[in-house]
């Protein structure tokens, strides 16, 4: 899936970072990535830092539409929730003081009560369970499997619901994101419900003519007096409420008292009531907001780390650059060795082809090195007369059987009239290298013999043996 | 030669390791073939080393120089005095009927490049072939850097080669084993290069450090991979609620481990770019979980203690209902842990839920500390063992013995980790901090880090 394709534009933001993030876990779940080089190759084009391009490949994937859609439905489904929810808390404000409103005599205390006492007490409840570490993040998947399939009934999404949206669901709902955000979604519910109460006291309150009282049973006048004083306090403090000293007493009230007590409870209502949730609100908006910007941004997780090497590569094939022309020369057919006592005849003669270092055995006329071609040239000025004999070169048998070798071998070959023979010496080397190697070395050894027409045989302590069992 | 990218080309003799040392120098287990038999590479092949994306370094890898005597008799058939000219004029030619066609390739590509690395097999002894090439190569008018290969062997004559080459007029010498690979041996040859190619100093200084970096955030993903798997064995947890179960979920508890281990490994794996199948973990020593977190156990005191510290003030009250749950044993910590709802609240939390668990008949399995032990020793070898391959070996990755804890403070946050199961990605629930992990991922670094460099001939 190439950038310009399908979509006009990448995603950007929260949503691309959540693609990439879903992609991970989705590659870590299956064990290794995804394997899509047109997808490395468009990330490699755009560039950028390993990050941006992480998040680039996760949009390029071939599955990456279906996931930026679940994405995107997810995110839309998550806002309209929290729409929702405001909006039936809004209701259930502006409906609950509409009905305390109605009583006939209506006590101030109640009031509070109702718009902010429960309101007042769950931010307490709350406070108390964050401090606490509380882990919400068990209920949540189920809440969210819920809100999900709502949204997915109203909008007419088919299918079954894949491991995506659980993925979605993990993602957005772990203990750092998930925590606050929750905490932000209640609080929002919260707020709506204390603004839709204050509003509409103030609008009843306004529009209505509302028998104010602060009537009590149970308790003193005076301990309500001192609770309306210390429940004072803030509001005066902020200018919203009238001077402590002119709280009238208990008692049913006349119009001017029932002016100043409306007003106190409008203030009241906004202090305790909203300004709490609210301050709440945008702290844990914050601390959300901050989690939110650290997704798809740990770089150090296994699913991204295996990326690295694809969508930073530190090499480019270049491919060959100079062909060989021909196919490479077959070997000819090996054949097997002859036994030694059927080729030699007459004086050995022995020599070691580029090796200074070989041992002679005692019958043999030891001819030295013939390393450099000044040296072979002497060695067959030298035998050229030597008659019926048969000459040894030694090789080690450890190394490579190069066209060198071969065509130092067919020098001698052409040069002396003597019949030669190849000796595989100091085998214990090669052996060392492991029975593979020394398997593989010998037959290549032979068919170079068989190239130049010569046997080969191996040297075993002082015996001559053939290189190896004839092959097929 | 062009546009600022220094060109190298890998020559030697043939079977000496050249594609080998390519697929080390560019870390690529797939270049190429590999094999014993001369003459195995007849093309020349071509890799960029990138830098940023834009290629700082060309590699060439050649067929190997068979017949240099041959070749040397043929050129002096030439009689033109100078010996660059003698071999332009070779590569013009029909390459002595086609006989000479590979060293043909070897040439052109040298004199195509800034500069030679002349691979040897020290396990073979110096032979005037060698010095023919080595003539050949200083014919063509290019530096040479000699690097020496197969030292590790015990049949290595590393000596022998080092005198000789020396009297062939270079002492600038690279050791760089492609079996057991030496980050620090590859660093050499860039650095050696630096002193031959004067003119791109600066470009190798910066490819150097462009490996070193790419090598630290390798080790640092290597480490926080395996600290993931720590941290998630840690934390794994399995409730039981009857006791035929128990069989059961054992060998689930032990299979998602098992899983958790292998995944590890095989990320691991393909970090260092290996075959995913040369590893495969020997059977874990889980031992039976454990039944339940031991109340008494110093790691739930500490978490007790530091919740209830920070939450509430201290009281007296408190303290006694503490101990109370703790079944009286208090080691004196009740009396210091705080009192009051937050205390008995997150003390019913940590350690209360467990105690009334066993009362509904529930029981908590979980891993072992000797199972943790073995995860954290394996993990660490095999990453030590990644970092010495080259990626020439074929040999599948064995590991030496596995001992015990690689240092107290690793020991203290993996068994820190046990006491938090939503750290674990392997309970189900969803993971995302990375706090834990890094913090881990350090200490183990830091303890890499501390183990001073082997001797680079041993395995």
């Amino acid at each position: 899936m190439k950038p310009d394709q399908a979509h006009p534009a990448p995603p950007s933001g929260v949503a691309a970072r959540l693609l990439a993030e879903l992609t991970c876990r989705a590659e870590e779940r299956q064990g290794h990535p995804e394997d899509d080089p047109s997808a490395d190759q468009a990330a490699i084009a755009v560039g950028g830092s390993f990050e941006q391009r992480v998040h680039t490949r996760a949009w390029c994937l071939s599955g990456g539409d279906q996931r930026l859609a679940r994405v995107t439905a997810a995110l839309t489904s998550a806002r309209i929730g929290l729409w929702t929810l405001c909006t039936l808390a809004a209701f259930a404000g502006a409906s609950a003081t509409g009905v305390a409103l109605s009583a006939p005599v209506i006590s101030v205390p109640l009031l509070l009560v109702t718009l902010v006492g429960v309101n007042l007490l769950m931010l307490l409840a709350w406070l108390l369970f964050t401090l606490l570490g509380g882990h919400p993040t068990a209920w949540l998947g189920a809440l969210w499997q819920a809100v999900t399939r709502l949204w997915r009934r109203t909008s007419g999404i088919s299918g079954p619901s894949s491991p995506i949206d659980t993925d979605i669901a993990a993602v957005l709902l772990a203990p750092p994101l998930g925590r606050w955000w929750l905490a932000s979604v209640v609080h929002a519910a919260w707020l709506s419900y204390a603004v839709a109460g204050t509003l509409m006291l103030a609008l009843l309150l306004s529009l209505r003519e509302v028998p104010l009282s602060w009537h009590t049973t149970l308790l003193d006048p005076a301990t309500l007096h001192r609770w309306a004083q210390a429940l004072s306090w803030l509001p005066e403090h902020l200018g919203w409420a009238p001077e402590r000293s002119t709280l009238p007493l208990t008692g049913d009230l006349d119009a001017a008292q029932r002016q100043v007590w409306a007003r106190w409870l409008v203030a009241t209502a906004v202090v305790y009531g909203a300004l709490p949730r609210g301050l709440a609100l945008l702290i844990c908006a914050g601390l959300a907001w901050r989690a939110r910007s650290r997704l798809g941004r740990d770089m150090g997780r296994a699913g991204y780390a295996r990326l690295r090497a694809r969508l930073l590569p530190d090499r480019r094939d270049l491919g060959v650059v100079d062909a060989a022309p021909h196919p490479a020369r077959a070997g000819p057919s090996i054949s097997a060795a002859d036994a030694v006592e059927s080729t030699r005849r007459g004086t050995l003669y022995a020599a070691a082809l580029e090796w200074p270092a070989a041992v002679p055995e005692p019958g043999w006329h030891w001819q030295g090195a013939v390393d450099r071609p000044e040296q072979r040239q002497a060695l067959i000025d030298r035998l050229s007369t030597a008659g019926d004999a048969t000459l040894l070169i030694l090789v080690r048998a450890a190394a490579t059987p190069d066209r060198g070798t071969a065509r130092s071998l067919e020098a001698l070959v052409t040069a002396l009239p003597l019949s030669i023979g190849l000796v595989l010496d100091d085998l214990p080397r090669l052996e060392a290298r492991g029975a593979a190697v020394t398997e593989q070395r010998l037959a290549d050894w032979q068919a170079l013999a068989a190239q130049v027409g010569i046997p080969v045989w191996r040297r075993i302590g002082s015996r001559l043996e053939a290189a190896a069992e004839s092959a097929p | 030669m062009s546009d600022g990218v220094i060109t190298l080309a890998i020559v030697g003799h043939t079977n000496t390791g050249k594609t080998s040392l390519m697929r080390t120098l560019t870390r690529d287990r797939r270049f190429g073939e590999v094999s014993d038999r001369p003459a195995t590479t007849r093309d020349v092949h071509g890799v960029d080393l990138l830098v940023d994306d834009a290629p700082l370094i060309r590699l060439f890898d050649t067929p190997g120089l068979e017949d240099p005597q041959g070749l040397v008799a043929l050129l002096r058939q030439d009689n033109v005095a100078d010996p660059v000219t003698r071999i332009e004029r070779f590569l013009t030619s029909d390459h002595g009927s086609g006989y000479f066609e590979q060293e043909a390739k070897v040439l052109r590509q040298l004199i195509g490049s800034d500069a030679a690395l002349y691979v040897v097999d020290v396990r073979e002894p110096l032979l005037d072939k060698h010095h023919l090439e080595l003539r050949l190569l200083a014919d063509c008018g290019r530096p040479v850097l000699p690097v020496l290969n197969f030292l590790a062997d015990p049949q290595a004559e590393t000596e022998a080669w080092r005198q000789g080459l020396a009297r062939s007029g270079l002492h600038v010498v690279a050791e760089c084993d492609t079996v057991v690979f030496d980050e620090a041996a590859e660093q050499q040859v860039f650095g050696k290069l630096q002193t031959l190619l004067e003119a791109q100093q600066a470009s190798l200084a910066r490819y150097l450090r462009h490996r070193r970096g790419q090598r630290e955030q390798l080790l640092r993903d290597a480490c926080g991979i395996i600290a993931r798997l720590l941290i998630d064995s840690a934390g794994a947890r399995m409730t039981l609620t009857l006791e035929a179960d128990l069989a059961r979920r054992t060998d689930a508890l032990r299979q998602r481990i098992i899983d958790a281990e292998q995944t590890c490994v095989d990320a691991l794996l393909d970090l260092f770019a290996f075959d995913l199948g040369a590893y495969q973990p020997p059977a874990l020593p889980l031992h039976q979980g454990r039944w339940m977190l031991d109340p008494f156990d110093p790691e739930a005191l500490r978490l007790l203690g530091i919740r209830t510290g920070s939450a509430v003030a201290a009281g007296a009250a408190g303290g006694l209902s503490v101990d109370a749950l703790l079944g009286g044993a208090s080691m004196g910590t009740g009396a210091m842990i705080g009192a009051g709802v937050g205390a008995l609240a997150s003390a019913y939390r940590t350690v209360g839920r467990r105690w009334l668990d066993p009362l509904r008949g529930h029981r908590t399995l979980v891993v072992e500390e000797q199972t943790l032990t073995a995860l954290t020793a394996r993990q660490l070898a095999l990453l030590q063992a990644l970092l010495r391959r080259g990626h020439a070996s074929v040999t599948p990755v064995r590991l030496g013995a596995v001992t015990g804890w690689p240092s107290a403070a690793v020991r203290r946050a993996v068994l820190r980790a046990r006491a938090h199961p939503e750290w674990s990605s392997l309970n189900g629930a969803a993971n995302n901090s990375s706090a834990a992990r890094d913090a881990l991922a350090e200490l183990l670094h830091g303890h890499l880090m501390a183990i001073p460099p082997a001797d680079s001939l041993t395995g």
